[in-house]
């Protein structure tokens, strides 16, 4: 007879919503007494349950830890994937750590952006004095370089009308002038713009980078979160001989992971020692998640009766 | 809540090893020469021997009985000499290496030949046989997240228990959205057809599971004159015919069934994938359907009279040496009658392919050199 599937943790769903009116949905988990709230950012591409690793892990050592899809991207938020812009996963940033704030009844969230998402995040901590660190992980610091490499080409410095309409990312069309135009006017592109953001952070700032990252240079880190480019606080972790894509590097994940877990409790001077989540947990999470996610991109009532309430 | 400023710097984590390079995909298979591979599988076979020693006092034990040292193993031809477990020990003892890490899964195996083997791997060990899955499926072709889809003829994950085939079979839904068609040990053949359906529509469907159940279900649908819609599925196959080995066909008869039901035509999906719970690593075919082992694993094919190395196309008993194990010395003699290419396979990956052809059958094992004393168990009897 079929058992239910048990996820560790119970996702607690909210929604947000974008001053452009689209609904981006949220998903939280919550440990009994949590010792502070997280913000992870997914990578381009990437729905929620692809951070339930992720999410385990600090939700495992005290952190109330809370995703989103971004709103024009893969996921159960609104709008399609071919529309995104860089701005969009800004706003949805934006939306969702003031929805958790609401939720939560605290200003204080530390941002765990991953790829793509350091970029409006640093943006973000830089204007929002609430933020209480960022600790980036394999986070995009020089976008246009990160851009050339995903495309196979530099667009920046093309004039807009020579722009296809589609440009792929991993095969998925993204339309192109939009996206060009917007990276422009947000001034996303360039590695001095990032720099000017994370320069006016005055929170701690950890970027955890693998050296081999064909994405975003271990240079490119260095010149923009290096120890000696801020007199706040910036520590670069840098894991020799691992690449951009975590979710097939489990042994770099798990490295980054660990790293990241002790960085939270190094950040709030929690002695306890960190653990890691049961294999067995790790794997109904994700297994779950892509279970809830499927059901609702259905239209279906949840899972199980507590599967959309907070454990 | 406080936070406290970390001192600024720059600091370095441990680095990953080179087999964890090549199993994770940080170095692609392709880019590896056979001797890049063969370089490659000599360091980490090298360095898992030396862990085992280390750590596992029984297997320790065992290879000095048999006069080995780790520090033995200097060229590709010395790795022969690493003593290597019959498959049969893990029915009648624990085989484990204390790795300091807790034991993340229990495995059995389905007892096809009387007695279930039991495997402890720890995290590491479990991620690993992962990679290897994630790593082989490469072979199958380029897809992203969203555009597979797979059903699985076997039970959901939380049915499968501490049985590794349907384990492994189950976990597929960690990579892509998966249905599962197996209840209460029985196949749902309707239950197939519509998530069957519901994934050609979808993208590109995977349809995984032992060939007895992909039978009865390509059989059904012919028998119901029912066509896929969209791209056909691929299919693979796993964990060979065991107890239905009075349903089992030979391949080119199951391949043209398999072809015609699902509307397959001449196209390469149809693949067969290789796996025993005391394996921790997950061999595919590719799309010249031969099964490759991946750079790191190490195979030895043996004679059955003396257990001496075959030379490439001879057919013997199938033994491998594979490094990605740290809960257990996975250092094994298997139960399976092979042989390792003596070519290049016609895909152009380079590295070793081999043919698994049969079980061993009962009176070879007691007739072959698998008398062997280990771990103070008499193998054999």
């Amino acid at each position: 007879m079929t058992r239910p599937l048990e996820p560790a943790f119970a996702v607690d769903e909210l929604s947000a919503t974008t001053p452009s009116g689209q609904r981006v949905a949220i998903w939280g988990l919550r440990p009994a007494a949590p010792r502070r709230v997280v913000v992870i950012g997914g990578g381009m591409a990437r729905s929620m349950p692809s951070f339930a690793p992720f999410a385990t892990y600090l939700a495992a050592n005290g952190s109330a830890v809370y995703r989103f899809d971004s709103v024009n991207n893969v996921g159960l938020s609104d709008g399609e994937i071919e529309d995104f812009q860089v701005s969009d996963l800004a706003r949805s940033l934006e939306a969702t750590v003031a929805a958790v704030r609401r939720h939560e009844g605290t200003d204080a969230v530390v941002l765990v952006p991953v790829s793509l998402t350091a970029r409006p995040a640093f943006r973000l901590a830089s204007r929002d004095r609430g933020i209480a660190a960022v600790l980036s992980v394999v986070g995009v610091v020089n976008f246009r370089a990160t851009m050339a490499v995903v495309f196979g080409i530099d667009y920046a410095p093309i004039p807009e009308r020579d722009l296809p309409e589609f440009v792929p990312f991993e095969k998925l069309p993204i339309r192109g002038p939009e996206f060009w135009r917007d990276a422009h006017e947000a001034a996303w592109w360039e590695m001095a713009d990032t720099r000017r953001d994370v320069d006016a952070i005055e929170a701690p700032v950890i970027a955890l980078s693998s050296r081999e990252d064909s994405w975003v240079s271990i240079e490119d880190v260095r010149a923009v979160i290096g120890p000696g480019v801020s007199r706040h606080p910036r520590v670069v972790y840098e894991l020799p001989y691992a690449g951009h894509d975590l979710g097939v590097n489990l042994a770099a994940a798990r490295r980054h992971l660990n790293q990241v877990v002790t960085c939270l409790a190094d950040l709030d001077g929690d002695p306890r020692p960190t653990v890691e989540p049961p294999h067995q947990d790790l794997i109904h999470q994700v297994i779950w998640e892509r279970r809830l996610q499927r059901s609702r991109q259905a239209g279906q009532l949840p899972l199980t009766p507590q599967g959309a309430s907070p454990a | 809540m406080t936070t406290a400023s970390p001192a600024s710097g720059t600091r370095v984590l441990d680095g990953l090893s080179r087999l964890d390079q090549v199993l994770y995909g940080e170095i692609a298979w392709a880019d590896l020469t056979a001797a890049d591979q063969a370089e490659l599988r000599l360091d980490a076979v090298a360095d898992s021997v030396a862990y085992h020693v280390a750590r596992n006092p029984r297997y320790a034990a065992f290879c000095e009985r048999r006069g080995f040292r780790p520090g033995d193993l200097n060229a590709v031809e010395d790795l022969a000499a690493v003593p290597q477990l019959p498959a049969t020990l893990f029915k009648r003892t624990d085989v484990v290496t204390a790795s300091g890490e807790p034991v993340a899964k229990r495995c059995t195996s389905s007892g096809t030949l009387g007695g279930v083997s039991v495997v402890q791997r720890d995290r590491t060990t479990i991620d690993r046989l992962l990679g290897s899955v994630i790593s082989g499926v490469g072979l199958l072709g380029d897809w992203v997240d969203n555009e597979r889809h797979v059903v699985n003829l076997g039970p959901p994950p939380e049915d499968a228990g501490d049985l590794w085939f349907a384990y492994v079979m189950g976990l597929l839904e960690l990579i892509a959205p998966a249905e599962h068609v197996v209840a209460d040990g029985v196949l749902r053949l309707d239950r197939a057809e519509a998530a069957l359906d519901a994934a050609c529509r979808e993208g590109q469907a995977f349809l995984v599971g032992p060939p007895v159940l992909v039978r009865r279900l390509a059989e059904h649908l012919l028998a119901e004159g029912r066509a896929l819609p969209g791209e056909p599925p691929m299919v693979i196959t796993a964990g060979g015919w065991k107890r239905q080995a009075g349903e089992r066909i030979d391949r080119p008869r199951f391949d043209a069934l398999v072809r015609e039901a699902f509307g397959i035509g001449a196209r390469p999906l149809v693949r067969d994938a290789f796996n025993m719970v005391e394996l921790n690593t997950v061999l595919f075919e590719c799309r010249g359907g031969r099964k490759h082992a991946p750079p790191w694993l190490h195979v030895i094919v043996r004679r059955l009279d003396d257990l001496s190395p075959a030379l490439a196309g001879e057919l013997g008993l199938l033994s491998y040496l594979d490094p990605t194990a740290q809960s257990y010395p996975c250092f094994l003699l298997a139960d399976d009658v092979g042989l390792v290419h003596a070519d290049r396979c016609p895909c152009g990956l380079p590295g070793t392919t081999l043919d698994v052809v049969r079980r061993l059958e009962r009176v070879e094992a007691r007739g072959c050199a698998l008398k062997m004393e280990v771990y103070g168990v008499e193998e054999g009897r």
